[in-house]
């Protein structure tokens, strides 16, 4: 049997994200062992396409070499021994879905006959495919929508066959009545507050009266669980408070009608089990990067500027504006909807609350990739730019842009599909502008690709690029020190920015091609 | 070295022993002070294959790691003789379990670790204080050149340990220079470092920026 490791050195979220890429290995005939942070060790109960899991010992290496009284050498000696130990199984393939410098070092220690993803040859970087070099640009790099964690990690490894990916399991699970909420989130900014959850659950009571709320929370947050109930009890509300392990929350999920989360690990777990799911976004919670990978969870957004904030960063405002927005009223009714089976009443909500908040279907059968997608019309309007990009992006990572026959025009017959609800002279108008903006920018980067054939450099060419392309909006280029008033470029800088202008004509010709095709079809049909 | 060595009997009951009139363990219980000093060092204990430790004392820790952590291997340094004869007295059972490197000097002590290639043992390094405030500055010196911290430590652990012997080149061009005590990041700024070597002290590098 062939073997495969997957190295996921992220938190326990990222590696419920990774598990669409366990199937597809699974369904390659591989037998998977998976390289995970120790104290993620009980990860392997969840995924029963797991063979063995290996613990990275990060926090102990980390005391190791931060600690005098430990021997230099301890750390090496333990790090060489997990190497030496994973080299045994003579993997066939490593798949690196960690995009960090630790998992590339590490990755570069193991024999194998293929890697994937992100690793190092003594100092130089090597991103193993296109997706790999993507996920490492993205943070913004990038003028591009986003795509979803698990979708890139999933492409990191390219399967033989072409799979039904994205499908929900068409398995119907007898559901119980039986409502979950998962609390708290790891971050206060991403964590509605308590007393908006006793409201939802007083009014999920009156709706439904026969239903189990169970309010659900680590351990480590039995504080917080403590003043729910404490709250709830005054206002005599019927729920029930529990701490379960994965492996019991995971059973949980499978029979839940529901789970009404933030930005958790939880919702992931729900994902891997279908659970139907009610996704609270808030504060630095990145819907389109790490949101429910699944088909028909609904997610809520607020509308207001800093949304999504900075991951790192603290909110700027005196409280938390983007929480007040999220009526608890929408949420219920959303709730309600969702348990009682009524999708089609979803839209009617969205529309009644589109002034403070976006709502999102997600989807997975759309171009085999995860999308959200609005559930109010005037935003599907101005979301065709994103299914666009994204689209293009796809073709240009995957390498099918170069094929002579693209499928163009049956990915753009799916876009016009889901469009149909928007009048077609808007969009048609919207494509024009659209397509005028991808035509100019592929034809700005061809133009500076030409003078640096005639021999411009230095400064002339960082000033055009930045002008013309809006390249100081890239975070790469500051990191590597290429800003205007420079004095030299060296040939490293040279060929980065050279790759860099390849990147945006290509893409761009590519968007322009899709709306091409989108506005012809569009045309035809009127 | 003349220090004068008295036994007594502790409070609990069990024989331990008197340094110049200073007790190599607790006086009042050698058991539950072995205890709690394995508590204490749980961590560094469960972090390598062998256990090695400075100071001798009345033994009693020595017997509750040989409990606790049946499978490792325990290195006991230590440099007064009559500790060594008073242990082996009183653990007969342990003796043959656990390596005892006794020797009067710390010099003569690094040219035993020097030639047992004790460095190429996966090791974790604690020490007994009770023991090891017997005479600290030889302890001192003993455990900095274990840690491999000093140039002489470094120097000698990098020609046993598998896999390090091509430091030993790098460590005579430019690894000299570099300031006590030697840590990986220092280490880390090194461009000399290379292959698999330079991979792992990297990803160590990586693990505490």
């Amino acid at each position: 049997m062939k073997r495969a490791l997957v190295v996921s050195l992220l938190r326990l979220g990222d590696i419920m994200m990774t598990s669409p890429l366990f199937k597809k290995l699974k369904n390659d005939g591989y037998e998977i062992d998976l390289l995970v942070n120790e104290q993620f060790f009980k990860a392997k109960e969840l995924f029963p396409e797991i063979n063995k899991i290996y613990g990275f010992p990060r926090k102990s290496l980390q005391e190791g070499v931060a600690n005098t009284a430990v021997p230099i050498f301890s750390p090496f000696l333990k790090v060489n021994a997990l190497a030496a130990s994973l080299n045994k199984n003579e993997y066939d393939i490593v798949i690196n879905a960690t995009q960090n410098k630790v998992s590339a070092h590490f990755v570069s220690l193991l024999r194998t006959n293929e890697v994937c993803g992100f690793s190092y040859h003594e100092d130089r970087a090597i991103f193993h495919g296109s997706w790999s070099r993507y996920l490492n640009d993205f943070n913004g790099n990038l003028d591009t929508p986003i795509f979803h964690f698990s979708d890139i990690i999933k492409n990191l490894y390219k399967t033989q066959e072409k799979q039904n990916e994205g499908v929900p399991d068409s398995e119907q699970v007898l559901r119980s009545r039986h409502i979950i909420i998962q609390l708290l989130t790891s971050d206060q900014k991403k964590s509605w507050e308590i007393a908006s959850y006793i409201q939802l659950v007083k009014k999920l009571n009156l709706a439904l009266p026969n239903y189990l709320i169970e309010v659900i929370g680590a351990p480590n947050e039995h504080l917080q669980l403590d003043q729910f109930a404490e709250l709830a009890n005054k206002e005599n509300l019927k729920f029930k408070i529990s701490m379960p392990t994965l492996l019991q929350a995971k059973e949980l999920l499978k029979t839940a009608k529901l789970l009404i989360t933030g930005d958790t690990s939880i919702k992931h777990l729900a994902a891997m089990v279908n659970t139907p799911t009610l996704e609270i976004s808030l504060g630095s919670s990145d819907a389109y990067f790490t949101g429910s990978y699944m088909d028909g969870a609904i997610i809520v957004q607020p509308k207001i500027d800093c949304f999504p904030c900075q991951h790192s960063e603290n909110c700027k405002k005196t409280s938390f504006e983007c929480h007040d927005l999220i009526p608890v009223n929408m949420v219920s009714a959303l709730a309600i909807s969702l348990t009682e089976g009524y999708r089609k009443d979803l839209k009617v909500i969205a529309e009644e609350f589109k002034d403070k908040v976006n709502v999102y279907e997600t989807s997975l059968s759309m171009f085999s990739l995860y999308q959200l997608l609005p559930l109010t019309t005037i935003q599907k309007e101005y979301r065709v730019e994103q299914f666009i990009s994204s689209l293009a992006w796809n073709f240009y990572l995957s390498g099918e842009h170069n094929e002579a026959v693209a499928e163009y025009g049956s990915l753009a017959v799916q876009l016009r599909d889901f469009l149909k609800t928007t009048p077609s002279r808007l969009l048609i108008e919207r494509l024009k502008k659209i397509e005028s903006h991808f035509f100019s920018k592929e034809m700005s980067a061809s133009r500076i690709l030409d003078q640096m054939r005639n021999g411009m450099t230095g400064n002339d060419l960082v000033e055009e690029c930045f002008k013309k392309l809006s390249f100081n909006d890239q975070v790469t280029f500051k990191e590597r020190g290429i800003v205007p008033q420079l004095t030299r470029l060296n040939f490293v800088d040279l060929r980065y920015i050279q790759n860099s202008l390849n990147r945006v004509k290509d893409i761009n010709m590519v968007k322009s091609k899709i709306c091409r095709t989108l506005k012809s079809q569009l045309m035809e049909m009127k | 070295m003349s220090i004068s060595l008295e036994v007594e009997k502790s409070r609990s009951g069990d024989i331990i022993l008197k340094y110049d009139r200073r007790y190599s363990c607790s006086k009042i219980s050698p058991k539950n002070e072995a205890q709690k000093w394995i508590e204490k060092n749980n961590k560094s204990f469960s972090f390598a294959s062998d256990i090695y430790v400075i100071g001798i004392g009345s033994g009693y820790h020595i017997e509750a790691l040989s409990t606790s952590f049946p499978s490792k291997k325990i290195i006991v340094f230590e440099q007064l003789k009559g500790a060594v004869k008073f242990f082996k007295k009183e653990f007969p059972f342990l003796s043959s379990q656990i390596e005892i490197v006794y020797e009067s000097s710390s010099d003569s002590i690094k040219k035993r670790i020097i030639q047992q290639k004790l460095f190429a043992n996966h090791y974790s390094l604690v020490r007994f204080y009770p023991a090891f405030s017997a005479n600290t500055e030889i302890n001192m010196e003993i455990e900095d050149f274990l840690l491999a911290r000093t140039h002489e430590g470094f120097s000698a652990a990098i020609q046993q340990i598998e896999g390090l012997q091509a430091l030993a080149k790098e460590y005579k061009n430019s690894l000299k220079d570099i300031s006590e005590p030697i840590s990986i990041v220092e280490l880390n700024k090194k461009k000399s470092l290379s292959g698999s070597n330079q991979q792992i002290f990297k990803i160590l590098g990586e693990l505490i920026r």
